[in-house]
């Protein structure tokens, strides 16, 4: 089938985005309706999003985060915790790292017992994590 | 883009003097764009580890992004370091166009 051939030759040309975008709309009867460019349009929307999963995944893996799964959307922003939500908002836009600034984090009284203590934010890992997404994704 | 836990770093930066390729790790480190600097003051200073630390931050300031989390408040960071005229320098460094976070409670809280 040609089709077959189209999606071996597009692998060993390595999209296999593109390759599993062809395959998709082959199995969607709605394909046939959409014109050439609209179904060009989605091949290499499908390409260029592969690669940039992939080379974020690549990025996250060479970091060697503590916490990999962190998000900011589990950030714990109660109120006792004394995090001030809007300067986590202007953080989350990224800009800061652009302006090669510096985010310094500590708990808010020295406890007695600091030396064996791991006293880590959870939601630290979160800026980590999206400090790298804001870095890897192209703005 | 990394992610370090400071006692480590410093070790495997002393043990980088000995054989000789401490210049390139800093200059590998200084060329990350975001640094996370973890367990930033977990362990009292020894002299390369206030100096390599002077370095890494000299290195990034103004330059690249760094994020520090530290256990300890940072109204006790210079004397922590210990040498005045050297926190003096590291803390001109960290305190220029920084983004604070001070953080209550407990501050590990493993979602239950």
């Amino acid at each position: 089938m040609i089709v077959q051939q189209t999606l071996t030759q597009l692998r060993a040309m390595k999209l296999d985005g593109m390759a599993a975008i062809l395959e998709e709309q082959m199995n969607l009867p709605t394909s046939a309706t959409l014109s050439f460019e609209d179904r060009m349009a989605l091949l290499v929307q499908g390409e260029s999003a592969y690669r940039d999963n992939r080379r974020l995944t690549r990025l996250l893996a060479k970091a060697k985060l503590k916490y990999a799964q962190a998000c900011l959307e589990d950030l714990d922003t109660r109120h006792n915790r004394g995090l001030d939500t809007r300067l986590v908002a202007t953080l989350s836009h990224g800009q800061w790292i652009n302006h090669a600034q510096t985010l310094l984090i500590w708990p808010d009284r020295r406890r007695k017992d600091v030396a064996g203590l791991r006293v880590r934010a959870e939601g630290v890992s979160t800026w980590k994590e999206r400090a790298l997404r804001a870095r890897a994704a192209p703005a | 883009m990394l992610y370090a836990r400071v006692p480590r770093l410093l070790e495997e930066l002393r043990i980088a003097r000995g054989d000789g390729s401490h210049k390139r790790r800093l200059i590998a480190l200084a060329k990350l764009d975001v640094l996370l600097l973890d367990y930033w003051a977990l362990q009292p200073l020894e002299k390369y580890g206030r100096d390599d630390r002077l370095e890494v931050m000299d290195d990034r300031a103004e330059r690249r992004a760094t994020i520090i989390t530290a256990q300890l408040p940072i109204e006790h960071w210079h004397a922590w370091i210990g040498e005045p005229t050297i926190a003096d320098a590291i803390l001109d460094r960290l305190h220029h166009r920084a983004h604070r976070i001070t953080l209550k409670g407990r501050v590990f809280a493993p979602r239950s």
